[in-house]
């Protein structure tokens, strides 16, 4: 009988295993090392300042910071004076994004090159893309690129005042982020300026942002209000319109208010724009429906504001007024002086002034209650 | 009918009872195997007390008066990174306060250095928490801390890069996030950075992000990371742990098989070999940055033979291995094994593998554990593969005597080994036969000849048809 060797179909053939992160081979070795990383303080990393006392004062013009350590001075510089813009003394985080700021905003040409040839380019310096449109590139950062809709350094000057739009995509997908409810926090946010939007910029329209305080069903803290140090939003005292003209616009037009928690750092910055935005005053607002509720929001803005987005005239804000009274908590609602800012009107409201004011025919004080004390007293 | 459901089991039957707390202990084995494997680091402050007694209350608080100007700021930032560190149930109540992200991306954007990097810390500490929490940050700051990547602070870049590996290491989602945000050239560029605590916080970053995808792995070489790590693969006591990192870096480069010849190109096999040469004289053993060495190794070794030789270029390499085999930690045993499994398909090292004393060590760990007896048996098959002369060394020295009682195990995989081994042995080897049938080999044979897995069962009647009744059936011819 033959000896049938069907063996060569399992025989043994040299195997040369290359083992990916996912191996179970790699499993006790992962435990093992990842047992000594799970908690790892950094070792020796601060660099501690130095301990001598040295003051260092900002060689800027027009900053006033000290620092004790050189360190410290050196960081600050690199934030704040490093990539500033010399025309319009914006401060960008880095060269690059300087560069673009240059480009787009302060070169005459620009404007004209973009009519005919895409110059908008990415903002990403590994990527490059170029755009026809500030609004075709803002949506390939969202899209290609996931930068967040409100993305800080995407701004145009003018346009600082607005808050940015809510893109759909950052609001649909900060949706799957688990929400909260959140308790609607009102008291912080109630800065309120109008914004002039220089009417020419059409293509910024969807860039106009919602400003959405949080309400119970909306989801999370990534389509907010531009409450950032770093002051982009701007507070313009709201001296130059009164309340009549306010509310008739509070219908028909868009108001972006931007909150603002400006630091002091930025006093130059913030003196320009004041001007800028005063001198601006008038220009065409943009439709919207300002559905404000004293609450500053509410589920149907909620829902509007994704309606609104496919229709970009008309935009939404949800930050109370200025010179709304709610009574409660009314003193501090009209008596936000920013630091740096000019108090164009030193008037009080008459919530929050002081007795003297009063137009009582009465004064309580100087009343003579004999007569009811007598009254009483025959009892 | 609503509510029955919410209490007691409403189920049908008993299985489907049983198959749900089957579930339920699956998933919370993983969890508990998940959070020891977790890729994440909160980051603890040096001597710092800790506020042990933190509430979620006092964080709610806290985070309320973040939002309002003045120097408390600072203070509050550092309470609130300890606090997330203790636990995501702060970073929860964090969340729960209106615009408290919000607020926070804009302190790191901003112009005040140091709450800016107060901000990142509490941004890294955040993003070390669950998936929701790091997919927010993801969403909202990650791409601030890509281009913070490329200031030229130091202590920023190393608090973003700490928080970027975070963030790549909670999962694929957040992973392609930041891989869409650009965030792979200013990561591998941060390596060349002059201080120490950056290089290895970007290592750690790079390490993450590359783990699980080829595609990412792919954008990292090319972005010439490969030039960039030899400066680092040094034994000095005082580069340990970027040593450990970038070893970590370079076996997810390694896993993929892409890059080898770049690897090897730049060097870096043979200063990979030399460092584990260096490392197994020292006591204790450094098990954290000797396993992502023996790893890339091992999957270097997985190529071209030409790697293996090139490997044996350092003549003690071999040696080293076997002191790696009889160390104390017990994975380094197993992937050394792999290695030598690995390297022993090229045939000179091969011969040198199966010379002692590393042969007696291999076939010592026949008799250890079930995953370590698996990797010695690859090492010993992929030997004999090699020819009648190697089977018959083997043999020769005894290994069948070891191999044989593997047969009695139950585990499916060990078992295939075993008899694939027997295979070459009695095909290729005289004798082999004769030691089967004295250490009662057929016995086992016979034994698995009615095993349950019909692929194991033909292969052991078959070899015990061809190699064991030959006498029965020729006697049956004869009569």
């Amino acid at each position: 009988m033959e000896r049938k060797d069907t063996s060569a179909s399992w025989r043994w053939t040299v195997q040369r295993r290359c083992l990916t992160f996912d191996s179970v081979l790699f499993r006790d070795g992962d435990q093992f090392c990842h047992m000594g990383w799970k908690q790892l303080p950094h070792e020796g990393d601060r660099l501690e300042s130095d301990a001598s006392e040295t003051k260092v004062l900002c060689s800027i013009a027009g900053c006033s910071a000290v620092f004790s350590s050189l360190k410290k001075y050196e960081a600050h510089y690199n934030i704040n004076h490093q990539h500033v813009c010399s025309i319009c003394h914006k401060i960008m985080p880095s060269a690059h994004l300087l560069e673009i700021h240059i480009l787009e905003t302060h070169d005459n040409m620009f404007g004209l090159l973009a009519a005919s040839k895409n110059m908008y380019q990415c903002l990403l310096e590994s990527c490059t893309e170029k755009f026809p449109t500030a609004c075709s590139r803002h949506e390939h950062m969202k899209k290609v690129h996931k930068y967040p809709a409100n993305f800080r350094f995407d701004r145009k000057k003018q346009d600082r005042n607005k808050p940015q739009s809510t893109s759909k995509s950052s609001f649909q997908t900060s949706q799957k982020v688990k929400t909260e409810s959140y308790p609607v926090e009102v008291s912080s946010l109630m800065d309120v300026c109008t914004v002039m939007d220089t009417s020419g910029k059409i293509e910024m329209a969807s860039n106009v942002d919602l400003n959405v305080p949080q309400a119970s069903t909306c989801p999370s803290t990534e389509n907010d209000l531009d409450v950032g140090a770093k002051g982009e939003g701007n507070y313009i005292p709201n001296s130059k319109f009164n309340t009549d003209t306010f509310k008739k616009q509070r219908k028909e037009s868009s108001m972006q208010f931007p909150a603002d928690e400006l630091s002091t750092d930025l006093k130059q910055c913030r003196t320009e724009q004041e001007t800028f935005i005063c001198t601006n005053t008038g220009n065409g607002f943009q439709k919207s429906i300002g559905s404000l509720n004293s609450n500053g929001t509410s589920m149907e803005d909620c829902n509007t504001d994704k309606v609104s987005h496919k229709a970009p005239a008309r935009k939404f804000t949800y930050k109370v007024p200025n010179n709304v009274c709610f009574g409660h908590g009314s003193a501090k609602s009209f008596q936000r002086s920013k630091k740096g800012f000019s108090k164009k009107t030193k008037e009080k409201h008459w919530h929050s002034t002081a007795g003297d004011d009063s137009i009582t025919k009465v004064n309580i004080e100087n009343v003579d209650m004999s007569d009811l004390s007598s009254a009483l007293m025959d009892q | 009918m609503d509510r029955k459901d919410k209490y007691k089991h409403y189920v049908e039957n008993v299985e489907e009872i049983r198959s749900k707390r089957r579930e339920e202990d699956i998933v919370l084995r993983k969890e508990k195997r998940d959070k020891l494997i977790s890729a994440k680091r909160f980051r603890f402050g040096k001597d710092e007390p800790v506020d042990e007694d933190i509430t979620t209350e006092e964080v709610i608080n806290i985070t309320k008066q973040l939002q309002k100007h003045g120097p408390h700021r600072l203070t509050i930032l550092q309470t609130l990174r300890q606090a997330f560190s203790q636990g995501t149930v702060f970073i929860d109540a964090f969340f729960s306060v209106d615009n408290s992200l919000h607020y926070l991306v804009g302190l790191l954007t901003g112009t005040d250095v140091d709450l800016q990097l107060e901000a990142a810390w509490c941004i890294t500490n955040i993003s070390a928490g669950t998936h929701e929490h790091a997919l927010a940050i993801t969403k909202s700051a990650a791409p601030y801390l890509i281009i913070y990547l490329s200031s030229n602070n130091s202590m920023l870049q190393d608090q973003c890069a700490w928080a970027i590996g975070n963030l790549a290491g909670d999962g694929k989602e957040c992973r392609s996030f930041l891989h869409a945000q650009g965030v792979v050239a200013p990561l591998v560029k941060l390596l060349q950075s002059p201080m120490p605590a950056v290089v290895q916080s970007s290592a750690f970053a790079i390490s993450n992000i590359a783990r699980e995808s080829q595609e990412i792995t792919r954008d990292i070489v090319q972005s010439g990371v490969i030039p960039l790590i030899p400066q680092y693969l040094t034994p000095k006591p005082e580069g340990r742990s970027i040593l450990s990192e970038v070893a970590w870096v370079l076996t997810y480069i390694s896993a993929s098989g892409e890059h080898t010849e770049t690897l090897v190109h730049f060097g870096i096999l043979r200063l990979v070999v030399d460092l584990l040469v260096k490392l197994v004289s020292e006591q204790p053993l450094d098990g954290q940055t000797i396993t992502p060495l023996m790893r890339c190794l091992g999957n270097i070794c997985s190529g071209p033979d030409e790697y293996s030789l090139a490997a044996c270029d350092n003549p003690r390499i071999l040696h080293v291995l076997s002191q790696y085999l009889t160390s104390t930690i017990r994975h380094i045993i197993k992937e050394t094994l792999w290695v030598l499994s690995n390297m022993a398909g090229e045939p000179h090292v091969c011969q040198s593998i199966a010379s002692e004393p590393m042969l007696s060590l291999i076939t010592k760990n026949l008799s250890l554990g079930f995953d370590i007896k698996q990797e010695a048996l690859y090492v010993l098959c992929n030997i004999a593969w090699h020819g009648e002369e190697m089977t018959r060394h083997l043999v020769q020295q005894g290994v069948l005597h070891h191999i044989v009682p593997i047969l009695k195990s139950s585990d499916v995989e060990l078992l295939n080994l075993g008899l694939a081994f027997c295979e070459m042995a009695l095909r290729m080897c005289p004798e082999g036969v004769h030691v089967m049938e004295h250490c009662d080999g057929v016995t086992q044979l016979e034994g698995l000849e009615y095993h349950r897995n019909e692929d194991l069962a033909s292969k052991a009647s078959h070899l015990l048809e061809t190699y064991f009744y030959m006498g029965e059936e020729e006697v049956e011819e004869l009569g």
